[in-house]
């Protein structure tokens, strides 16, 4: 009993010093400042690709992989890297590269019109230009302007994937399904 | 149940589907990678080589064994162990048989006889074969990692043809030149 007393003097006590401070707001003007401190980080992203089959029987025996870059800053330069699963730019039968039978291949990348120079060399991106990569070697830097993770067809990259094996001049191949995962890092510089 | 057992397969295999799709990266502040899968199907290949004209004359001599003669195709097959049909067909062909026609449409029967390389038995001279009919499976096994590898008399098959015999030679052919297109066809199997 003594113990609810004393609760409800305690709530009647802090009701009516409530009530004090709001006679106290209306009767002076009151500011408040609000500091508001968002921070929105940096994003890169590659998206848009898709797993690609080449067909060794045509004359450029190429497949082309479309990518989206993809960052928040208004504009930044980035390099490429690029590694093959059998730790080359290399098909295996059936993945297994014990097998003996391997098809090297070449990767050229064609930036989009919107990465506008290559930074080494403060040179205008040529669209003609093709950029040879090596196998797990960082590309030259280029610039990559911002834009949203769902590229328009004209905002994508490519990279050209081309398959190293002549029928006439070289030992014909085991027959038998090729393949090779092909891992594309993009970094920040 | 059973549901649940078609059910659990339906699952699996989207999700194995899934892991071999490409995967694009997640958003990361400086440094992000995808990957895309590549893969080129090799179909077998085949080669038939060291064949050569035949160019017989019928002599006197000939009416008792008939007249014979031998090729020694090379066939390559780009599967080790892999197997094959080989059809024999002749441009004067007649009931599944094989002719020589002259310039006045004289025929001369002929016969084919196969025996693939690997096949050593000399007392056997080989599967007779029909015009336009395929032979039984065989085998290639080790020339199939060069198509070019035909000089080892050990890579070479045997064809052995026979213009008539003793019993059919006994009166004279019809006088003037026979001839014959055999073409050989090899189908990987």
């Amino acid at each position: 009993m003594m113990r609810f007393s004393l609760a409800v003097l305690l709530i009647l006590f802090s009701c009516m010093s409530f009530a004090k401070r709001e006679m106290q707001v209306t009767k002076n003007a009151l500011s408040v400042a609000l500091k508001a401190d968002v921070q929105v980080a940096s994003e890169t992203q590659i998206t848009g690709l898709t797993d690609v089959y080449i067909n060794p029987d045509t004359p450029d025996k190429t497949a082309y992989v479309s990518a989206c870059i993809y960052t928040n800053a208004r504009s930044g330069l980035y390099r490429l890297t690029l590694t093959g699963s059998a730790n080359q730019f290399l098909l295996t039968l059936n993945g297994n590269s014990d097998l003996g039978n391997s098809i090297p291949y070449s990767v050229n990348f064609y930036p989009y019109k919107g990465q506008e120079y290559i930074a080494d060399t403060g040179r205008q991106y040529n669209p003609d230009e093709v950029y040879a990569l090596n196998h797990n070697m960082p590309s030259i830097p280029f610039n990559v302007i911002a834009t949203t993770p769902y590229c328009s067809y004209d905002e994508k990259s490519q990279f050209a994937i081309t398959v190293n094996h002549d029928n006439q001049a070289a030992l014909p191949l085991m027959p038998g399904l090729y393949v090779s995962q092909l891992t594309i890092e993009v970094d920040a510089i | 149940m059973r549901f649940w057992v078609i059910a659990s397969i339906i699952i699996l295999s989207l999700s194995a589907q899934l892991a071999n799709a490409a995967s694009n990266g997640s958003k990361r502040a400086n440094s992000t990678s995808g990957w895309v899968k590549i893969s080129a199907k090799y179909a077998p290949q085949m080669k038939i080589s060291g064949l050569h004209d035949v160019d017989l004359k019928f002599t006197e001599a000939d009416r008792q064994f008939g007249l014979s003669a031998v090729l020694h195709p090379c066939i390559f097959h780009s599967t080790p162990y892999g197997r094959y049909q080989v059809t024999f067909t002749s441009a004067h062909s007649e009931k599944e048989d094989f002719y020589l026609a002259n310039e006045n449409n004289d025929k001369m029967q002929y016969q084919v006889y196969y025996k693939p390389y690997y096949d050593t038995s000399t007392s056997y001279a080989g599967d007779m074969m029909r015009s336009g009919v395929p032979s039984f499976n065989l085998y290639t096994a080790y020339n199939s990692q060069d198509p070019n590898r035909c000089e080892n008399i050990y890579d070479l098959s045997t064809v052995d043809l026979y213009i008539g015999t003793a019993a059919s030679l006994q009166s004279t052919p019809v006088a003037g030149t026979y001839k014959d297109t055999l073409t050989i066809q090899v189908d990987a199997k």
